[in-house]
């Protein structure tokens, strides 16, 4: 049987194998110099990480300002990336079962505090009353009650743990750099940049504060946006404590220091669960 | 032999109808006893999860393979960028790998005829400029703050949904997704409305130009704090740039692009004129608009989970794989009713053979008036412009 020629037209495609990989890949390839390019002209001037205080800065009679003593940088500092131990020291889910009303002197909260308005919550890990001002919002709150996020609108986030320690002797400088990964979670705070661990002198009933500065790039398969923040662990005396991370974005907005209308009221109602 | 389906006679050869593309040998239980083979791609099955046939469906194996070594070598060098901790060229190398790729695939097969400049200004510029606008408004501008709330407590933080804010979710996993359909189809619907582009799967083509386009121009927006964010390189969160540079690269782009290539399909309808907004048409849309839905909603929900990152990529794979197997089993239904439908009326398709040449696909000599390939079964609907005109010319005269 004669074979007959069989007409392979290969003018059925524009593009040989060779030229539609090579195309392909110099495109790309070119784009991403562009991207690395682009990112080379837009880095900013970073400016460096200092921590803040809080609490009792608030004028009010009632809680006793923060003692003006000079700060004392803790003996060690995370670096820009913590090898802290994953498991967190504080331990919010320990007491959920904390009863808000055996709570004496504390305002009779929501019984069923709601997302996305002004008011108050009450977190049942120490319990711990956060009063929203206008225009903050709570944005988020753990089923467990123990946690809980708010929001100002306006780029500026606060995030609220309570729980308690094992070992308040330790101190509040010591917790901080095992639980960055837990506050911090990496998986979603990328490029994690930490400034020194900052003592703050104790006030009221609290037995030690530290603070830590960071900067982070936040990121999931959705969006990106970078981070200026701060986060603080203060430990009651009696093994109560409460983390707090406040932060903003842009980052230049943290400068503003919004977060204070709901960190340090929140603090000082921590230090003077009495008052 | 006759076929059953249409009552056209084949060579006794003849592994199926050259009319309708039933399955005359080899039949297996399906409608038109062919779901082990794919009338794009014969050597698959209807319901397999092959991405570059569906997305491809103008290629041959032989060209299909160059497609797929470029996509595996720049997928490569994105994660090469992603492991050196390059992360803008990763981050820009993901968004442009599937439409870069799509476009050399456009120009190969010369899907645009003769007027590349109206389709890709329609495509991908238009489409490009909508999706950042409409990713600047929702990412960076009105509903950044909403954004910002949902991510707050992401991750291993709080480890529960809480009482999350079910506005920030419905806009960002609701709204979003309706704009972005509508401005995704704006194109494509144009395109396919034209007499030079009204076959299905021209539609379908440009469905997945136009959704993996917006999905570039997005990705850009919504991850341009990483161009201005510390050092270029930079060596922490690799692992989860490279979860988040796979999602981007090959879920996401995919997703958008084969949801739009499904409800563009439909509009455009299995015979030659266009449909239009059928009722048909308004459920692909609905299916392509729950498909992004579903898959933000997912991303949006699993971070709260431990290991949201890997979890949200299977998830999108698990949607994607949903979106092609539905595409595929759309096209395979049309390609094959319409040519029952005009073998029944004894309309001549205009995509029929008019005095042979060869498949492209296996190169059997194609019978005239043929609507398929009697050895393999391939649609001679789906080939490149250049095929097209070969086999709708007697034998001799098409070689050139």
């Amino acid at each position: 049987m004669s074979e007959r020629p069989v007409d392979r037209h290969p003018s059925f495609y524009r593009s040989s194998r060779t030229r539609t990989i090579v195309s392909v890949v110099v495109s790309v390839v070119a784009l991403s110099l562009a991207g690395l390019l682009a990112g080379a002209i837009a880095k900013p001037a970073n400016g460096s990480l200092e921590g803040a205080e809080i609490g009792g800065g608030t004028g009010s009679d009632v809680y006793p300002p923060p003692i003006a003593q000079p700060q004392v940088q803790a003996s060690s500092s995370p670096g820009p990336e913590t090898s802290a131990a994953p498991t967190p020291s504080v331990q919010p889910s320990a007491i959920p079962s904390a009863v808000p009303s055996a709570s004496p002197g504390l305002p009779t909260p929501s019984p069923s505090p709601t997302v996305g308005g002004p008011g108050s919550v009450l977190l049942v890990g120490v319990p711990l009353l956060v009063e929203i001002p206008p225009p903050w919002e709570m944005t988020w709150l753990h089923d467990n009650g123990t946690e809980a996020a708010f929001s100002s609108g306006a780029g500026d986030f606060v995030y609220i743990a309570a729980g308690n320690v094992q070992d308040p002797a330790r101190g509040a400088a010591a917790y901080v750099p095992e639980i960055l990964d837990r506050y911090l979670p990496p998986e979603f705070y990328t490029q994690r940049e930490f400034g020194e661990v900052l003592v703050q002198q104790p006030f009221g009933s609290l037995g030690s504060v530290a603070s830590i500065p960071y900067r982070a790039l936040w990121v999931d398969s959705q969006s990106s946006f970078p981070v200026r923040g701060n986060l603080w662990m203060v430990i009651r005396h009696d093994g109560k404590a409460v983390v707090l991370t406040a932060e903003s974005t842009p980052e230049d907005h943290f400068a503003d220091e919004a977060w204070r209308a709901i960190i340090d009221p929140t603090v000082n109602e921590f230090a003077n669960p009495d008052v | 032999m006759q076929c059953p389906e249409c009552r056209a006679d084949n060579p006794d050869v003849a592994q199926y109808c050259h009319k309708c593309g039933h399955a005359l040998l080899r039949t297996d239980s399906s409608a038109h006893g062919r779901d082990n083979s794919y009338a794009v791609a014969p050597s698959e099955s209807v319901r397999q999860v092959a991405v570059l046939s569906t997305i491809m469906p103008h290629t041959n194996r032989e060209a299909a393979d160059g497609y797929r070594w470029a996509f595996l070598i720049t997928g490569f060098i994105v994660l090469a960028f992603n492991v050196l901790g390059l992360l803008p060229a990763a981050i820009v190398a993901a968004a442009f790998v599937v439409p870069v790729t799509y476009l050399a695939y456009i120009q190969d097969v010369n899907l645009w005829e003769e007027t590349p400049v109206p389709v890709l200004a329609a495509l991908f510029l238009l489409t490009g400029v909508v999706s950042t606008a409409l990713s600047i408004v929702f990412f960076r501008w009105i509903f950044d703050e909403h954004f910002l709330a949902l991510a707050q407590g992401a991750g291993s933080r709080g480890g529960g949904l809480g009482n999350l804010s079910l506005e920030s979710l419905l806009i960002f996993v609701v709204v979003l997704p309706v704009l972005a359909e509508a401005a995704k189809q704006a194109g494509p619907l144009i395109l396919s409305s034209k007499p030079a582009f009204d076959d299905q799967i021209d539609a379908l083509t440009f469905g997945v130009a136009a959704g993996t386009a917006y999905a570039a121009f997005e990705t850009v927006v919504s991850y341009a704090p990483v161009f201005a964010f510390g050092d270029v390189q930079v060596d922490q969160g690799i692992t989860t740039w490279i979860l988040v540079v796979l999602n981007l690269m090959i879920v996401k782009s995919l997703i958008y692009g084969t949801a739009t290539a499904l409800a563009v399909a439909t509009y455009s309808g299995r015979g030659e004129k266009v449909d239009g907004f059928t009722p048909a048409y308004w459920r692909s849309l609905a299916t392509a608009i729950g498909a992004n839905a579903l898959y933000w909603l997912g991303v949006r929900l699993l971070a709260y989970a431990p290991l949201g990152q890997p979890l949200a990529l299977l998830w999108g794979l698990l949607i994607l794989g949903f979106l092609i197997v539905r595409l595929r089993v759309m096209l395979q239904s049309s390609l094959l009713e319409a040519a029952v439908e005009d073998a029944a009326k004894g309309h001549r398709h205009s995509a029929a053979t008019s005095g042979g040449g060869f498949c492209p696909n296996c190169e059997v000599p194609l019978l005239p008036d043929s609507m398929f390939c009697i050895a393999c079964g391939m649609t001679v609907r789906a080939t490149s412009a250049a095929a097209r005109r070969h086999i709708r010319e007697p034998l001799g005269e098409g070689a050139r």
